[in-house]
């Protein structure tokens, strides 16, 4: 386990037959070793418990060389506590899609095997030339990789004064990012969401004394961060404007990020998911700033007034009513909470009444995607699966390693558990983190960073 | 070996939810315990105060009785149940260190007890150590492994520690050896849900809640425990009825009125909603919970003042413990 990665991605097939207006039987194949999409992530899990070890294998689909076809970035680990990808087994790997579902591993010509302990990405053409671009998060190094358009990245980090820095502090966790124009100017600014406060030589002793049992701790134990927004300037370089924003000034330990109009004023908002803190939802207002709006909005807890261990984010409209929602994952005992939006600037934790409560209170989740999985019109919900700890076996008797789960939006604003349906290969258990969606192969059917797949084209009866 | 100790992220059944439960239930079951014919002292046993003390106990008068308690064993030190009586009433005053160090006295004068280790397990849990509680609970069982209780103990350890499997399996102990444990059964309601077996949570809470209304002394947890599932479920104007049962049996419960008003928030009853936690608020005005609901019931009641203002408190409170 030490040696092989303690997390997995994944590519997976929902297999819908063609678009269709009735609801289709969501099948779901493993078929990365059929693709040749062998990367296996590499946490470097040790006996210490370093807290970044759950916590990586970021994952995003994009066609990076515009054949129309979407390729797969993986990120990866490295060294503890060095935080080195000393070999080629640490690099974070970039797969062409070269069509037919089959892939060719491209990293070091691309120039994108990363640097330091990698956790989440983010593709966008921030330079607007067309081309797709990464930003690569991670512990120790934040990475802007510039799309040059021939097959080739270049590392324009510094150039481009993204490194992930805050002032008096140096470069700290981050662990997702997301590309917005925040500023509606055209151009692509990037949020980069912090973790908490951490180095290997600072980390904590956590769980019982006897061998084995060590854990991670629990986020308490670390303080927390703010998070950073890059205004671009269209030039090719960016600010760091998180204080004038307002983005700045909140503590938090951000895993996930969103954005969506929640509030229909024409300026896109931030939903920032906390680990065991409250949430963040940052309203745009439109003239440079943000207000963080999460308590007034119903937003920061869930409904009992608590925070949950905040993880993977989606924000959109699952009950079609024309306004996003935001749906996003925890541990096991806490919940996936889902909130409406009321349209009115609040939301109505809706976990419970749309049966989601019930279902997934005993499963881990981490990466989320609210998509169309069976392409009924209604948004699905996938949730990568996992418990946080490698050893829970030994505390609960429940196992650490958890299958993916699949909700399907019966559209009446309830939710199933469908995952049992899923077939055979997504029932496999891991300790699942990063998950993506897109249509790999172009025959509408949606596929998430997971397990590579392929389509049985089963169908429900209409 | 036992089971070791370990943070736990947040649960199903925070910790918090046994504090605000504690006072009431501590007393109800000191009472019971300390009613005439409820296991009286040995006869031979040397301290003579403890019968008094125990007349004090249920007058309710605790600070008398500990002195005399505490007269009882600087007479006569060697008396298992002086110690254990006083540990009882240090506990019940929440003088968690003293309570054990009178426990442990009791147990090292008669180390077959299974009533001393439940109260010394009790302990510590309320001092926050899940492994010392766990160890004193089973030894309570391998002592009487007929006794229900030290089962039900058991399972409400694991359940709020989240294992809510070995939860399960005592709690199904418990009521096997105890049918009329409404508590038992409430719980094993509570933690079937958890585990996703409706069946036996819908069959548990009707079990619990049938036995409760012909318990001599009606106990509010059946009613709270059901109102929240019902909640949980949806069936909302349910909830509400079993969330009010549950505070009328219960005045001091700032847990049911919170229940309460989640429910009538719910169904959009703001104005009750807000009564409601206003109440508890009145009982315990340090709830982070609760003022970071009616903030919300009081946006959603357009009334943004009162709102910022609960959120500020909500938020300062929180600040003060850990998150």
């Amino acid at each position: 386990m030490r040696a092989r990665a303690a997390t997995k991605a994944l590519l997976v097939a929902a297999c819908t037959g063609l678009a269709a207006p009735a609801a289709a039987q969501i099948r779901l194949t493993d078929i990365a070793a059929r693709a040749g999409v062998d990367h296996v992530v590499r946490n470097s899990e040790t006996p210490e418990r370093y807290q970044i070890e759950p916590m990586i294998a970021g994952v995003a689909l994009f066609d990076y060389d515009n054949d129309g076809r979407l390729d797969i970035y993986f990120c990866n680990g490295a060294t503890i506590p060095g935080l080195e990808k000393s070999d080629a087994r640490f690099w974070n790997r970039l797969y062409r899609n070269k069509g037919g579902l089959e892939f060719e591993d491209v990293t070091g010509r691309a120039g994108v095997a990363g640097g330091g302990y990698s956790m989440g990405v983010a593709a966008g053409d921030y330079d607007r030339d067309g081309w797709t671009d990464l930003y690569v998060t991670g512990v120790n190094r934040n990475l802007l990789y510039r799309n040059r358009g021939d097959g080739t990245f270049e590392d324009v980090t510094l150039s481009a004064g993204v490194a992930g820095e805050l002032a008096g502090r140096g470069k700290v966790w981050s662990v997702g990012a997301g590309w917005i124009d925040y500023d509606n100017d055209g151009d692509l600014d990037l949020l980069v969401v912090n973790y908490c406060v951490w180095s290997p030589a600072m980390e904590k002793r956590c769980g019982a004394l006897v061998d084995g049992y060590r854990t991670y701790c629990h986020p308490d134990r670390y303080d927390p961060l703010p998070n950073i927004l890059y205004r671009n300037d269209g030039k090719g370089a960016f600010s760091d404007v998180s204080a004038e924003t307002g983005i700045g000034a909140h503590l938090g330990k951000g895993m996930g990020v969103a954005f969506a109009d929640y509030d229909s004023d024409g300026w896109p908002d931030v939903f920032v998911a906390n680990d065991a803190w409250r949430n963040f939802l940052f309203r745009n207002r439109g003239d440079g700033r943000f207000e963080e709006t999460g308590l007034q909005a119903g937003i920061a807890y869930i409904d009992d007034g608590r925070p949950v261990s905040g993880m993977g984010v989606d924000f959109q409209d699952y009950d079609g009513d024309g306004r996003p929602d935001v749906f996003l994952t925890a541990l096991s005992n806490e919940t996936f909470p889902l909130f409406r939006n009321e349209g009115n600037g609040m939301f109505r934790d809706e976990t419970f009444g749309s049966r989601l409560g019930g279902q997934s209170l005993a499963w881990g989740g981490w990466s989320t995607g609210m998509v169309d999985l069976d392409n009924d019109g209604h948004l699905d919900l996938f949730v990568a699966g996992g418990h946080v700890q490698t050893n829970e076996e030994l505390y609960t008797g429940r196992s650490s390693r958890q299958p993916n789960r699949v909700f399907r939006n019966l559209g009446d604003g309830t939710f199933q558990d469908v995952s049992r349906e899923c077939g055979q290969d997504f029932q496999q258990t891991g300790l699942h983190r990063g998950a993506a969606f897109g249509d790999l192969d172009a025959d509408a059917k949606v596929l998430d960073g997971g397990h590579a797949a392929s389509c049985s084209g089963k169908r429900r009866s209409p | 070996m036992s089971r070791p100790e370990r943070p736990e992220r947040a649960a199903f059944w925070p910790r918090e939810r046994a504090a605000f439960r504690g006072a009431w239930t501590l007393g109800l079951w000191l009472v019971t315990w300390a009613a005439p014919g409820a296991g009286q002292p040995p006869e031979d046993d040397p301290c003579r105060e403890l019968r008094q003390a125990r007349s004090l106990i249920r007058a309710g008068d605790l600070p008398a009785a500990r002195r005399s308690l505490e007269t009882c064993v600087g007479t006569n030190p060697l008396s298992a149940e002086g110690w254990l009586t006083l540990g009882l009433v240090h506990f019940a005053e929440r003088h968690f260190d003293p309570a054990a160090a009178a426990l442990e006295k009791s147990l090292e004068l008669d180390p077959a007890q299974p009533q001393a280790f439940k109260m010394l397990g009790r302990v510590h849990a309320a001092r926050s150590n899940p492994a010392l509680a766990e160890r004193a609970f089973v030894e309570a069982g391998r002592l009487a492994p007929q006794d229900a209780e030290a089962r039900y103990l058991l399972g409400r350890l694991h359940q709020s520690e989240g294992r809510l499997v070995e939860a399960a399996r005592f709690l199904k102990e418990a009521v096997a050896l105890d049918p009329s444990s409404v508590r038992a059964h409430a719980f094993l309601g509570s933690v079937s849900y958890a585990l996703g077996d409706e069946s036996l949570a819908q069959e548990s809470f009707l079990r619990a809640v049938s036995l409760n209304r012909t318990a001599p002394t009606p106990d509010a947890i059946p009613h709270l425990e059901y109102g929240i599932y019902l909640q949980r479920a949806d069936r909302l104007e349910e909830s509400v009825a079993e969330l009010r049962r549950a505070a009328q049996l219960d005045d001091s419960s700032v847990e049911a009125r919170f229940e309460l008003g989640r429910s009538l928030r719910r169904l959009g009853r703001l104005k009750e909603a807000s009564e409601v936690l206003r109440e508890a608020l009145e009982r315990d005005g340090t709830a982070a919970r609760v003022h970071y609901l009616l903030g919300r019931v009081c946006y959603e009641q357009g009334d943004r003042v009162c709102g910022d203002e609960h959120m500020k408190l909500a938020e300062t409170q929180r600040g003060r413990t850990a998150r």
